[in-house]
């Protein structure tokens, strides 16, 4: 067992830092934290391994410097931890010096450890190794395995016995220890013999490498095997119309095809295409080359000819193609499939086209049949009309049947456009829609006062549409006049309330004058009984709750109102229905406006109410720094009470101007401990502070409680007795005059707690 | 910080006056508020006599600032005026604008903690820590809590000089900065509670603060928790809960050996932790606790959780380990 020494030297990266934190809780290793390079030569010298961590460059250097003796060799390594990675020159100059590695400080400590156990295992290991060329004779392995074998089980069954005082010793010893030995399972041996390497080629393989010719697998053949499910493909309604295949089986067909092409020839075809498209081998480069040599002629560019014997031949091609009938390209037997589709597609085609256009002919044919039939019609019922109306009068039924007649008319004609030109056809239409619209206005005018009253229902629908759109004032005056009295309706509603509004206030007045009569009483009391008391608003709130009671069956129209107001600020155009109803407002003839601006400032001001100052908290240390000082001063003057008296004098004469003796109890006598009177707190019929003792001590002595002379505060100089006690028994008092700077119990408080801080001083034997 | 409602006197309003402002009454016990007159509402002798019942049982009449001018205008009310009668709240947001300033100059980003603890190693000077800790809480609020304005007060008052228990403050104000705690009403009771926490040394006989072998042992010492609380009680103020308990507790250890209860881990506050952390830094480093370390050894060790002398070490870990930002590089 080796020592496994770390040293790190500080400052540490943070990376070092975490690794140092790990390691100091791993006991197997011996960590060293140096601040100072002094002390790493004194570790150094005596540590026999050991790893050196440092993340500072200059401090790293002048150690490998200074003690490059102990640091270049194999028993030690040095870590450099960076950032940044380090310029090779400087790299190589701190190689030299000793550094072994730099390491970046993005790297996981679970690599550090690991650099340092390969490190450590190096000497751990050394003493058990066999040096190469060397075996171990056959009698010592068995003696050693013999060993391990008696010394495991002990560590295994007990491992806190007596025997196994180092738990990490065991570790090691079951980490070292040869499982092969229980173990059925072994490893063979890699049998790929390669020797071969070793020698040069021979002839024979030589001969075998150059004619090594791979086959390739005929994958044609595995796809012509190939049957996709096209059960559920072949479902396909489209399938039927418009025969799209499914790839799968187009793929097949493709391949399938190409074979037919080489089994009628008995030989490739000389098909251009042919090489493009399958699968081309060795021997048809050959032919495909022939062909190349006689597309050749090509070859040698005289463009303006070639352009015109290209432009004869497409004229030809084209020419040839007219002469012949479509029919014969469908039948081409050796086209490839996409192009035999496309063949078939087009008679198809043509033949539906024809068909259309035959339909569409004759349904032409019956609609202008049908026009004329109908005009045919139209005009034998005007001439029965015109008959019928000079027997019966009544023009509504037939203004309705002629209009029906007409609307008849014009929907066949409209038919008669077609949706798919452009959209001119639309416009069109429309002045046809105006001109009806227009007939029936004209109609109505022509009819009687009545007549429009029943009519009322089916004009208001076109109203609503363009309710906004419209402007009043553009409108015809008998829907303005229409209008006028709606808002008179919304006038009179508001009147109403107005009238509501003005009898809950009546009531409101009555309550409350009932409510005045019973306060009357309460202002006879005197007010200082209130003063105890907390402020109750309750009289105000129960106001406010009746009147918000008596408002409330005209709350929505508050609401209402309320928005309205709002509305007012943003202008009139977006009060678009009520632009009428603004005006008014405006002139002031809407009474409900001043109350309701009232209500809505009454409701800001609620508003307002709600709304928090800031706390006013007090910003007084209450005297607690006199004892925060007192509490230094104890253990600086342990053996001085009579400076911890003074100090109580002195904080009493800066809060208060007060001064104070104080007197404690030893051997069963009171003895002055400290005197803090002078000649101004002592009445001027007593000239020295000793007379002024003698008579009042005995006095002093006798009080059994805190006392203060006046306990009004008024007199000009306030005595106060402040005897202490412990467990019961009197220990001491002290005598303080205070000239009339306590004004009320607060202050009287802080003086009795200034007072209270000396009372240790009385526990001692001695203070004398 | 900003005043929103001015308190003013009743004798100022006439009676048959139409004020286009608000009156607003507000009770003090309940911190309730209402509109007592609305705008462009006639003030009568009803008015008058009503308010005046309200305001002898305590209630404030006041102005909203945005009915100011127009109150002074209509009134013919000045700014002293104004100012006499809401002099205290004047006073505290002048207290408050001075101190944000204060805190404003006082901002140096370039205050490095662990070297001024070196510094202090060598000094036994923490000017520059206390100077530190009074500007951080120069920024904090004057209206959150009565916590933080008496500490904040009496930071004013005892930050001046290098007493125990300033010294104790200090450090475990940065030890609550290193273990993250940022609420300005746990700092400023963890800083309280440094300060207070042994008010009763004074009903202790002095004698016994002269070794530490006899302190330790002391009944007086054992009870001093408790008596700080008296002390406190005193003082008729409202003190949290939290900062009682702290007080209570900075004496006691994970293990419950601790005095003056005894009590274990999950029963102790983080707070009382960190000022027992404090205050065995500070006798340690003082010499009286044995020892006789210097701060940066005493700090190093403890964070190492190096047990040296009396130290009592049962503290949680990681409030040993956040030491660690206090340790000085070199």
């Amino acid at each position: 067992m080796i020592e496994k020494n770390i040293i790190f030297i500080h400052p540490l990266s943070p990376l070092l830092q975490k690794f140092l934190k790990e390691m100091e809780e791993d006991d197997d290793f011996m960590v060293f934290e140096i601040d100072a390079l002094n002390e790493y030569g004194q570790i150094i010298g005596v540590l026999e391994q050991s790893v050196t961590f440092s993340s500072d460059l200059k401090k790293s250097r002048t150690y490998l410097e200074d003690f490059s003796q102990f640091v270049k060799n194999k028993n030690s390594r040095n870590y450099l931890v960076q950032e940044s990675t380090m310029a090779p020159h400087l790299f190589s100059k701190m190689q030299t010096l000793g550094l072994n590695e730099l390491i970046k400080e993005s790297v996981e400590t679970k690599s550090l450890k690991h650099k340092i156990n390969m490190f450590f295992s190096m000497f751990e290991s050394g003493g058990d190794q066999v040096t190469l060329g060397e075996t171990p004779s056959k009698g010592a392995k068995n003696q050693k395995e013999n060993e391990v074998q008696r010394a495991q089980p002990l560590a295994f069954d007990k491992p806190d016995t007596l025997f196994n005082f180092d738990k990490k010793n065991s570790n090691k010893k079951k980490k070292s220890y040869d499982f092969d030995n229980f173990s059925n399972y072994k490893m063979k041996k890699n049998k790929t013999d390669m020797s071969f390497l070793n020698s040069n080629f021979s002839d024979y393989q030589k001969k075998a490498v150059t004619e090594f010719a791979p086959q390739l697998k005929n994958l044609d053949l595995k796809k012509t095997n190939f049957e996709p499910i096209t059960g559920v493909l072949k479902t396909n309604p489209f399938k039927k119309s418009l025969e799209v295949k499914p790839p799968g089986e187009l793929k097949r067909k493709k391949v399938g095809q190409f074979e037919e092409v080489k089994s009628q020839n008995g030989k490739p075809k000389k098909d251009p295409f042919a090489p493009m498209m399958g699968d081309m081998k060795r021997k048809d480069i050959g032919k495909f080359e022939e062909l190349q040599r006689e597309v050749k002629p090509h070859k040698k560019l005289n463009l303006p000819e070639l352009e015109l014997k290209r432009r004869e031949l497409a004229k030809k091609e084209l020419e040839q193609k007219k002469l012949k009938p479509r029919k014969e390209i469908t039948d081409l037997p050796g086209l490839v499939p996409k192009l035999k589709k496309h063949a078939k597609f087009e008679p198809v085609d043509v033949k539906k086209d024809l068909e259309r256009k035959e339909t569409e002919q004759a349904q032409e044919l019956k609609r202008k049949k049908q026009l004329a039939l109908d005009e045919l019609e139209l005009q034998r019922k005007n001439a029965k009309n015109f008959e019928e109306a000079n027997l019966d009068k009544d023009p509504r039924k037939k203004f309705e049947e002629s209009q029906r007649d007409k609307n008849k008319v014009n929907a066949h004609k409209f038919e008669e456009q077609d949706f798919d030109k452009n959209r001119k056809n639309f416009e069109e239409v429309d002045p046809q829609k105006a001109k009806k619209r227009g007939a029936f206005e004209e109609y109505n005018e022509d009819q009687t006062v009545d007549d429009k009253e029943l009519d009322l229902g089916s004009e208001l629908k076109p109203k609503k549409k363009n309710f906004q759109e419209v402007d009043p004032e553009k409108k015809d005056p008998k829907k303005l006049n229409e209008n006028l009295d709606d808002l008179d309706k919304l006038k009179k509603g508001f009147q109403e309330n107005i009238i509501d509004l003005e009898k809950n206030k009546a009531k409101f007045e009555e309550v409350e004058k009932e409510k005045k009569k019973k306060k009357s009483n309460f202002e006879e009391k005197s007010l200082e009984n209130l003063k105890s008391k907390s402020v109750d608003f309750e009289e105000i709130k129960t106001k406010r709750k009746a009147l918000e009671k008596q408002i409330e069956p005209e709350k929505e129209e508050y609401e209402l109102l309320l928005k309205y107001s709002k509305d007012k600020k943003s202008g009139p155009e977006t009060v678009l229905d009520y632009k009428q109803l603004h005006k008014e407002y405006k002139q002031g003839k809407l009474k409900l406006s001043a109350e309701l601006e009232e209500k809505v400032k009454r409701k800001n001001c609620d508003q307002l109410a709600l709304e928090k100052d800031f706390n006013l908290l007090d910003f007084d240390s209450y005297g607690i720094e006199y004892f925060i000082t007192y509490n230094d001063l104890i253990w600086k003057s342990a053996k001085k009470p009579q400076v911890l008296l003074k100090f109580v004098h002195f904080a009493l004469l800066k809060e208060f101007s007060a001064e104070v003796c104080f007197y404690s109890l030893q051997d069963g006598k009171y003895q002055l401990a400290y005197s803090g009177i002078t000649e101004k707190s002592i009445p001027k019929e007593y000239e020295e502070f000793e007379k002024f003792e003698t008579i009042n001590k005995n006095r002093w002595e006798t009080t059994k409680l805190p006392t203060w002379s006046d306990e009004t505060f008024q007199d000009e100089l306030i005595e106060f007795i402040y005897p202490y006690y412990e467990e019961g028994e009197p220990i001491g008092f002290a005598a303080a005059y205070f000239p009339k700077t306590i004004s009320n119990h607060t202050d009287a408080k802080k003086a009795e707690l200034l007072l209270n801080m000396s009372k240790g001083v009385f526990l001692e034997d001695n203070i004398l | 910080m900003k005043i929103i409602f001015y308190n003013c006197p009743l004798d100022i309003l006439e009676i048959g006056a139409v004020y286009t402002f608000a009156l607003f009454l507000l009770d003090p016990a309940t911190d309730e508020r209402i509109v007592f007159n609305y705008p462009d509402v006639e003030y009568t002798q009803e008015h008058q006599s009503e308010l005046e019942a309200y305001v002898a049982k305590g209630a404030q009449l006041q102005i909203h600032e945005q009915f100011l001018e127009e109150f002074k205008s209509t009134l013919g009310i000045t700014d002293a005026q104004l100012r006499e009668w809401n002099i205290k709240r004047f006073k505290m947001i002048a207290l408050y604008n001075k101190r944000q300033e204060e805190f404003e100059a006082l901002k140096n980003p370039e205050f490095k903690l662990q070297d001024t603890i070196q510094k202090i190693n060598n000094s036994d000077n923490y000017e520059a820590l206390r100077v530190r800790v009074r500007a951080d809480l120069l920024g904090f609020p004057l209206d959150k809590d009565p916590v933080i304005n008496f500490t904040l007060a009496l930071v004013e008052q005892v930050f001046i000089r290098d007493l125990y228990p300033v010294k104790n403050a200090v450090i475990a104000y940065f030890i609550a900065k290193e273990l993250g705690l940022k609420d300005e009403l746990v700092i400023c009771e963890i800083i309280l509670a440094a300060l207070v926490k042994d008010l009763s040394f004074s009903m202790c006989p002095p004698s016994i603060f002269e070794q530490w072998e006899i302190l330790k042992s002391n009944d007086h010492y054992l009870k001093h928790p408790f008596l700080s609380l008296y002390y406190l009680a005193k003082l008729d103020l409202h003190f949290s809960k939290e900062l009682k308990r702290i007080i209570m507790e900075h004496h006691e250890d994970t293990l419950g050996e601790g005095f003056p209860r005894g009590k274990k881990e999950n029963y102790i506050a983080m707070s009382s932790f960190i000022l027992n952390l404090s205050e065995q830094i500070i006798l340690s480093s003082t010499g009286v606790m044995p020892g006789g370390l210097d701060l940066v050894s005493v700090i190093r060790n403890l964070a190492k959780q190096n047990k040296m002398g009396d130290m009592n070490l049962n503290i949680p870990q990681h409030i040993l380990e956040s030491l660690n930002g206090l340790i000085p590089v070199n």
